[in-house]
């Protein structure tokens, strides 16, 4: 992964200016405080946001971004939310992570908590198997066991696909075995720490 | 005492009116006396029932009909470009002329029959739907957006499993408003060109100098309205399961 001269503004407010990073890892982690930019990164790789310049954006594609926020359909059971995006069933069953997913196939979003309710949206952009997988703090609301069993598999049963992940738990990206990018306080971001 | 309130502000009219009437000594021809208003409706022929019937029916077909019409307009629209950039300016525009100013065309093209009227309704409801419902996809929230484009999903999937939902969600202002137009422009065909109906029995009861007759006839639109209103939100409710 390589990203070169990235430069991004909301308005006036500009996160990159010039910013120049590359990675060779399989893992790449986002760490810093909030609002430095982690998601914005995200959004510009996974080409959910166009930089303001030309830039050199070398990332596989395409990419699945499962942002902080719910995106499972309200009016939709976990079923008809995965069937929605062309899971099927029988090809599915046998996943290491189905598991985590079997009880709750007839439960709609506001019958569950949000931890159900993210565990589904990972299970989901991680059957998907895109080349690229953005992931924006992916654990949050998650209990330890299943977030154990998530990042096992992504580590042991996933090399195929580049991830690249925020979260505000360093310890997280040095458990997976990433190579993390440190996200400095002030904005606008022009280097980074590797 | 809320719930006090409430139970007080539906019998507040009757009060102001009998105290007014009975107190103030307003004239009939102003004010017309309570019981005489509730007399009036025995005279009528055919019974104020199959007037009201009439008016009920007419204006809950034309806004059905017309529900359905403007959320598959929206949809369609939605999902061709070409479409939308042919309709839109048709549909803006013709929402900007109020559907009353419409009722001498309709009379012109259908005569007095019942089509008509139902047109009138479905056109007014209709184009305000389509509006509505082309805001509402126009703001889909980014979260869901950026799901769509990840998992790459299909135009027709997404008006099924998005556009639809997601319309009826945002709809219910838009419809409720569409509702008491619907019963003013029924009301207004129905005095301009029909045999039977509330505004039949009001161009009647003017025509007649009947101030009883014509009291009455308002207050059951009142009603009319009030109830109907309430049966679409229940109705409504009932049908955003995923809100419960």
């Amino acid at each position: 992964m390589r990203v070169e001269g990235l430069s991004f503004s909301y308005g006036n407010q500009a996160v990159f200016e010039g910013l120049n990073f590359a990675s060779e890892s399989r893992i790449v982690g986002l760490s810093g405080p909030p609002g430095c930019g982690k998601t914005t990164l995200l959004k510009i790789l996974a080409g959910h946001l166009t930089p303001n310049y030309h830039v050199v954006l070398d990332v596989p594609s395409p990419s699945t971004l499962v942002l902080q926020e719910d995106a499972l359909l309200p009016w939709l059971t976990v079923m008809q939310n995965l069937e929605l995006v062309g899971f099927q069933i029988d090809t599915f069953s046998g996943h290491p992570l189905w598991g985590l997913v079997d009880p709750l196939l007839t439960k709609r979003p506001n019958q569950m908590s949000f931890g159900q309710r993210r565990t589904v949206e990972l299970y989901r952009a991680i059957v998907n198997k895109p080349p690229l997988l953005c992931l924006d703090e992916p654990f949050n609301f998650i209990d330890l066991t299943t977030r154990n069993l998530f990042m096992k598999f992504l580590m042991d049963k996933y090399p195929m696909v580049k991830i690249v992940m925020s979260t505000h738990h360093v310890d997280e990206l040095v458990e997976l075995g990433a190579d993390i990018l440190k996200f400095p306080r002030q904005l606008p971001i022009s280097a980074m720490e590797g | 005492m809320l719930r006090l309130a409430k139970i007080f502000g539906f019998v507040l009219f009757p009060l102001i009116w009998i105290t007014l009437k009975y107190f103030g000594e307003i004239a009939d021809r102003y004010l017309p006396d309570p019981i005489a208003v509730l007399e009036s409706a025995s005279l009528v022929d055919p019974s104020i029932a199959v007037h009201t019937f009439y008016t009920v029916t007419r204006f809950t077909t034309g806004f059905v009909f017309g529900t359905t019409l403007g959320v598959g307009i929206t949809l369609i629209m939605y999902r061709s470009s070409l479409i939308n950039a042919l309709l839109l300016p048709i549909i803006q525009s013709s929402r900007a002329i109020p559907a009353v100013a419409l009722i001498p065309f309709f009379i012109l093209w259908f005569g007095f029959s019942e089509v008509g009227r139902y047109f009138l309704v479905l056109t007014g409801t209709a184009f305000n739907v389509a509006v509505a419902g082309l805001e509402i996809l126009s703001k889909i929230p980014e979260r869901y957006s950026i799901m769509f484009a990840s998992f790459g999903l299909k135009p027709t999937q997404f008006c099924i499993r998005y556009g639809l939902p997601s319309i009826c969600d945002g709809l219910l202002p838009t419809l409720r408003f569409s509702l008491s137009s619907s019963i003013g422009l029924i009301v207004a065909s129905e005095m301009l060109g029909a045999q039977v109906g509330l505004g039949y029995l009001a161009q009647s009861a003017r025509a007649t100098f009947s101030l009883d007759l014509l009291f009455l006839v308002v207050i059951l639109l009142g009603i009319i309205s009030s109830i109907a209103d309430w049966l679409l939100i229940i109705l409504w409710g009932k049908l955003l399961f995923w809100r419960r």
